[in-house]
């Protein structure tokens, strides 16, 4: 065993003996013998591993000789993991706390801006405060807490508990009789144009139309936002139905709102006329306050809905589960992806130049786009569109094909389309045959 | 799809890759700086061109390259190459101290320390990152010029940084002849100081083959292997900087190092066992017995004049080049 134990040490002695021979020949080696040095950029691209295998072992070739360019990669190395001095954090604090507010780059003498911003701060809160102290004061008008025995004068000219004011029943949730503060208006309101509903906003948007669809029927049918996450244009909510013991005030315009109810189908966008609901709430000249506030709140929404479609006329919106990935696509064929919400968008190549009319993402890299004159493609993987072979039996005799108005997507393989005249074909193979249902 | 020369000319390589082009325009934001799609294209082909000179390089390779390309970064050197103010003040707001910290930190690498002198150091770039006017009245030349979008802006500044102070070192370093350089003692030679051996008439031959097997084991070693011999055995370099260097942990690199100095031994061992045929006029030279190849290494423990750059040139080995 110790002759082994001699052995193993005199190998280790020799290997010792043969690097350090090898480390003196290389320091040696003269520098034309190593050929060309790479640019800062290649030796910037090795440290970020961004180099391609084939170069990376070129130029790994290349260090070994040229001692020139090892101290370059380790001064590169220690500059790069160098730790940030106190004023470098605390600078770095700086511009993280004024990341939201981007006018505020630090300058010296920018001291009004961020009072004048501090005041902005107060006044976007003012707003859905004065909205929630309406609300909550038309509560208590309706129903006083500390009444508890016989009705009183006020309360005759006020609308039963069980009916709803018009345009309230998706901003007041049943379950919670005291409402939370809640930044909705913000949310609500109208963005410029060009840009598209977040995901956040996406998300209030959902939690609105599940509180919607908790109300009467014909408030579901008012907040067809379901309809506008899937693509398809949005419809003007048809006014809810008129309170059986209404007071006359509210009956009026209930009527009113009933009298003009655009009879539009619900595929078909009626963006020239106000609601019908907007209308009843003009008539009402009497109504409270804190109902204009609502009603205010409402036509925001709205207006905000239509937004979606008027800031880009003729532009559809599709969202992917997780609210992170979203599709635009408009006319032309024009198709544009964002996966940061919305924030920011990227072109994508299209494989046809039709209006796109609808489109479904059941997954976060799948989507279906359907739309003129026959109009289908998908992508499989996010990135690329490929076109999809319309049904053949949906030409009819005249070789023409339909305007798809619809397209509902459980998979990659499985999608649904339904034609302008509501004729729906599903496959279940991508597209390579469908079945009329 | 058709293979398209690597030097494609700025017309042809925009059209063939024009919607790719518009899609990395939009990531790259470079509305902002006002900077036209043009002269992206522009950089963008100079970026493929430089890539892939002298390589034939198919659509689907350049686009995959292209794709790739640090744009957003690619954009704002552009900007600012073409002298696009808001972009500067931008590239400014950003940089700048991150530059100063990457100087202190590169001088603290070599021993040196200094607020004022990394500031220098660090300020010193600005001027060429600006531009500067090769004639009186002819355009500015400026070193974003050389930026290509391959890695991110702000370590390739800093190799900038690293590069022209290493060279800075190399120009002012007093050269110290290796000859009077005191050799550290490698393990056992003192012992064979004390003790000197009758002379050997063999050991030339010996060492001469010694020299030979060990060229021919190195080339026959992996890059990063022989790289990091060449980091700790001639920069000395701790296993720590090393790691550093090369992305890798520590222990990784003290585990390979020693994988790597074993290999080199078995390899000499073989090839001492091996020997050499007949080759240019040379004589074949047999292979060594074990009690021989002991010896050869006991004299290798010794000094012992190793020239790589002439061992490279007689190899036998297929050119690590």
């Amino acid at each position: 065993m110790n002759e082994n134990k001699n052995n193993e040490s005199r190998a280790r002695l020799h290997e010792e003996a043969l690097a350090r021979r090898v480390g003196k020949a290389l320091d040696r080696l003269l520098p034309a013998g190593t050929g060309e040095c790479p640019d800062a950029e290649l030796i910037a691209a090795y440290q970020e591993r961004a180099l391609q295998p084939d170069e990376i072992s070129q130029w790994e070739n290349h260090f070994a000789d040229c001692s020139r360019c090892r101290k370059i990669l380790a001064v590169l190395a220690a500059s790069v993991d160098a730790p940030l001095s106190e004023k470098e954090v605390a600078r770095l604090g700086e511009l993280v706390g004024v990341a939201e507010r981007p006018s505020l780059v630090e300058m010296p003498g920018k001291a009004k801006q961020i009072r004048r911003n501090r005041f902005d701060w107060r006044v976007r809160w003012l707003a859905p405060a004065l909205g929630i102290a309406a609300v909550l004061a038309l509560w208590f008008a309706v129903r006083p807490p500390w009444h508890t025995a016989g009705p009183s004068e006020n309360l005759i000219a006020q609308a039963r508990k069980s009916e709803p004011l018009p345009g309230t029943d998706a901003l007041i949730p049943k379950e919670h009789p005291v409402l939370e503060p809640r930044p909705a208006a913000p949310a609500l309101t109208p963005p410029p144009a060009n840009r598209i509903v977040s995901g956040k906003e996406t998300d209030e948007l959902k939690t609105e139309i599940a509180r919607a669809e908790a109300a009467p029927e014909n408030a579901k049918k008012g907040l067809a936002n379901s309809d506008l996450l899937n693509g398809k244009p949005l419809a003007p909510p048809p006014p809810a139905p008129p309170p059986a013991a209404a007071t006359p005030q509210f009956q009026a315009a209930d009527e009113l709102a009933n009298r003009n109810a655009p009879g539009a189908a619900p595929d078909s966008p009626a963006r020239d006329k106000p609601p019908a609901r907007e209308r009843a709430d003009e008539i009402a000249p009497s109504a409270t306050g804190a109902a204009a506030a609502i009603s205010k709140s409402t036509r925001s929404m709205q207006t905000f809905s239509s937004a979606l479609n008027t800031a880009n006329l003729g532009e559809i919106l599709i969202a992917a589960p997780s609210g992170k990935i979203l599709w635009r696509a408009g006319k032309a064929g024009k198709i544009q992806r964002s996966v940061d919400a919305g924030r920011t968008w990227i072109l994508q190549a299209s494989p046809l130049t039709q209006d796109w009319t609808a489109g479904s993402a059941p997954v976060d890299t799948v989507c279906w786009l359907v739309g003129r004159n026959g109009a289908i493609a998908r992508t499989a993987d996010g990135e690329h569109w490929a076109q999809i072979v319309p049904p053949v039996q949906a030409s009819g005799g005249a070789s023409q094909l339909p305007d798809w108005a619809g397209v509902t997507a459980a998979r990659a393989q499985d999608a649904t389309i339904t034609s302008s005249d509501q004729k729906r074909y599903r496959t279940q193979d991508g597209g390579q045959t469908w079945q009329l249902q | 799809m058709p293979q398209v020369p690597a030097l494609a000319s700025h017309a042809a390589f925009s059209a063939q890759h024009s919607q790719l082009i518009e899609i990395l325009y939009v990531e790259a934001k470079c509305a902002r700086w006002e900077l036209p799609q043009d002269s992206f294209a522009e950089a963008l082909r100079r970026s493929a061109d430089k890539r892939f000179r002298n390589a034939q390089a198919g659509h689907l390779e350049i686009e995959a390259y292209l794709k790739s390309l640090r744009v957003a970064d690619l954009g704002l050197a552009c900007a600012c190459a073409a002298g696009c103010e808001t972009a500067w003040e931008f590239f400014v707001a950003e940089f700048r101290s991150e530059l100063r910290s990457a100087a202190r930190a590169i001088l603290r690498a070599s021993g040196q320390s200094g607020d004022a002198r990394a500031e220098e150091l660090a300020d010193s770039l600005h001027a060429e990152l600006y531009g500067v006017r090769t004639t009186g009245t002819g355009p500015r030349k400026s070193l974003f010029e050389y930026f290509h979008g391959r890695s991110k802006l702000s370590t390739w500044l800093h190799a900038v940084l690293a590069q022209r102070h290493v060279d800075l070192l190399r120009t002012n370093a007093k050269i110290v002849s290796l000859e009077t350089e005191p050799e550290s003692d490698a393990p056992g030679l003192s012992a064979a100081r004390a003790n000197p051996a009758p002379p050997d008439p063999d050991r030339e031959m010996y060492l001469s083959r010694l020299g030979r097997a060990l060229s021919e084991a190195l080339a026959g070693l992996p890059a990063r292997e022989r790289l990091m011999l060449a980091c700790y055995y001639t920069d000395q370099l701790t296993l720590a900087e090393i790691g550093r260097t090369l992305r890798e942990h520590e222990s990784t690199i003290s585990r390979q190092l020693d994988r790597t100095r074993r290999a080199l031994r078995e390899s000499v061992v073989a090839i001492l066992r091996r020997g050499w045929a007949a080759r240019d006029g040379r004589p074949a030279e047999p292979g060594l017995d074990e009690a021989q190849i002991e010896r050869a290494f006991e004299y290798a423990l010794e000094d012992w004049p190793f020239d790589l750059s002439r061992s490279l040139s007689q190899t036998e080995s297929p050119g690590k080049r």
